[in-house]
């Protein structure tokens, strides 16, 4: 049986529900029990959840309905009607984002669905918390409506192939933290089809970056079924992010897909969750070694300005730092690498492990030594008790995701904290043979 | 557009592959029962000793494995499923409480 704080009983609900226990028993404690006193945590415990508890155990449940159903087969026609009514009908349905869609008639959808080698009904994963497969049909469906043109279609397949990877632990997307996916995108993809790489890259505006990142939440609330309020449990949540396309050409280095492990000329699609995003900060130094001493300060300030219990979040992390291409340039010109510059701000992003054990500070877990003691973290992070030992904020160097992006000539950066397990940066190669 | 347009729609939603699933039947008495507790989060490392004393103090010869002795598990995928299953028999589980936040 499961114990659930009180705002979310409607997403354990609604996940019993998909998972065929519609009468799941959950005992539910009052409240935001991390902001209770102990005292008001033992009344609490004492009077509410543990009648809850022995009730639940002890009392029959009754079982509950829950249709036994198979993936479509033929893709019905589900309303008639002109392009408002089509898009009330809808909204009525929680089908829609709140912006107007594009009505998916068969004909639209039969244009996407050329530009795939998959069949309709081929199945790319089952998605939670709805436990839906994706279906490619689906796909093309829910891009049609986010506005797409049909040849992003296979940038649209390699994105849920990405999110339904269960590297990337999409189950956490409903998560109170509330973060978004980014879509980071590489390759001769970008300029086929005119994603903006330049400045403004992630503004709203051009069609394929807007379009697409419409069509990852339009696919989030309708196949994987995060509906807030339901099984989307964003305290506050983030809008869509249009998509990152890397500025390859104006980089001094190898393209992210690269660094991931991909083929120079591979088209690649990466998503990632991003929790917190820094100010689009500025360059002003005239060195390699002081542009560097500045990213590191932006990188550590980041990452404390997050959350800290996403260290212990799984036992890796992908935080990003995002530079223009002439701060990438200076740096390249200076001599350093990619690796260079993770190895420096690894080493040099770190923090007294009283600090650090502050960061932490959450859900009962108090500091380092007790989060390796649990299995929280490695134990590079209990190799002493001395409260002024450096601890890193995230696990290993290669884990700073380096991309290069926005205007050419202006001389800005930002950074992201990365959310650990929940949306964990996955890759997949575009499938670029029906593109022409 | 014209106004009079009218579009045949298809839906976006897919199916679902959910099979009902049967609840665990109830326990009258849990005296004699093993609970196991898993999960570290939303100060599970305090209330589960709290749940463990009370249930102690109504059932008599309870065993209760603390979360702290249990691996932390959030089975995903039938895989994990089926480790989670295997942990929950090796260890006599009769009951498994999760969660303990959301």
């Amino acid at each position: 049986m499961v114990i659930a704080v009180s705002d979310f009983l409607t997403s354990c609900r609604a996940t019993g529900k998909a998972a065929g226990l519609p009468n799941l028993r959950v005992a539910v404690y009052p409240g935001a029990i991390a902001v209770h006193p102990l005292e008001d945590v033992q009344k609490n415990i004492q009077e509410i959840v543990f009648p809850q508890i022995i009730k639940l155990l002890t009392e029959p449940v009754a079982q509950g309905a829950v249709s036994s159903k198979v993936a479509a087969q033929e893709p019905a026609i589900v309303f008639q009607g002109s392009f408002e009514q089509v898009n009330e009908y809808y909204t009525q349905k929680q089908w829609s984002d709140g912006l107007p869609i594009v009505p998916p008639t068969a004909d639209k959808v039969q244009t996407f669905l050329k530009f795939t080698e998959h069949s309709p009904n081929a199945v790319l994963g089952v998605l939670h918390p709805a436990l839906r497969p994706a279906t490619v049909h689906s796909i093309a469906v829910n891009g049609v409506m986010a506005g797409c043109r049909p040849e992003y279609m296979p940038i649209l397949v390699a994105i849920v192939q990405a999110i339904a990877d269960p590297r990337f632990h999409l189950e956490d997307a409903g998560s109170s933290a509330g973060w978004a996916p980014l879509i980071i995108l590489n390759g001769p993809v970008i300029a086929r089809l005119g994603f903006n790489a330049g400045t403004g890259v992630m503004r709203a505006g051009n069609q394929a970056n807007t379009s697409v990142g419409r069509f990852l939440r339009l696919y989030l609330r309708n196949v994987a079924g995060f509906i807030p309020g339901v099984s989307d449990m964003a305290t506050f949540g983030r809008p869509n992010f249009p998509v990152l396309a890397e500025n390859e050409s104006a980089s001094p280095w190898e393209p992210l897909s690269v660094t991931r492990g991909f083929a120079p000329g591979d088209s690649v699609v990466t998503v990632t969750s991003v929790g917190c995003m820094s100010y689009q900060l500025t360059v002003v130094a005239q060195t390699g070694h002081d542009i560097l001493y500045n990213l590191t300060a932006k990188v550590k300030q980041t990452l404390l300005a997050g959350d800290g219990s996403v260290i212990t979040k799984g036992p890796e992390q992908a935080p990003q730092l995002v530079l223009s291409p002439v701060v990438a340039r200076s740096l390249a010109e200076a001599g350093y690498s990619k690796r260079d510059i993770q190895q420096h701000i690894f080493e040099h992003a770190k923090v007294p492990a009283c600090e650090f054990d502050a960061w932490l500070a959450f859900q009962g877990v108090v500091n380092a030594r007790e989060c390796v003691k649990k299995g929280l973290l490695p134990a590079q992070f209990a190799e002493s008790d001395d409260p002024q030992r450096m601890l890193p904020l995230y696990h290993a160097p290669h884990e700073l995701q380096i991309i290069v992006a926005g205007t050419p000539e202006r001389n800005r950066f930002f950074v992201t904290q990365q959310v650990g397990r929940q949306g964990l940066a996955t890759s997949k190669k575009i499938s670029m043979g029906l593109l022409g | 557009m014209p106004a009079h347009s009218s579009y045949q729609v298809l839906s976006p939603i897919t199916e679902s592959h959910t099979q009902k699933t049967r609840l665990a039947p109830s326990i009258p008495d849990l005296a004699g029962k093993t609970i196991g507790a898993m999960r570290h989060t939303f100060r599970a490392d305090e209330t589960f000793p709290m749940i463990e004393q009370l249930l102690r103090e109504k059932y008599s010869n309870l065993k209760f494995i603390s979360n702290t002795d249990m691996p932390d598990m959030r089975p995903t995928n039938a895989a994990e499923e089926a480790e989670l299953t295997r942990v929950l028999k090796d260890k006599g589980c009769d009951v498994l409480l999760a969660g303990n936040g959301a």
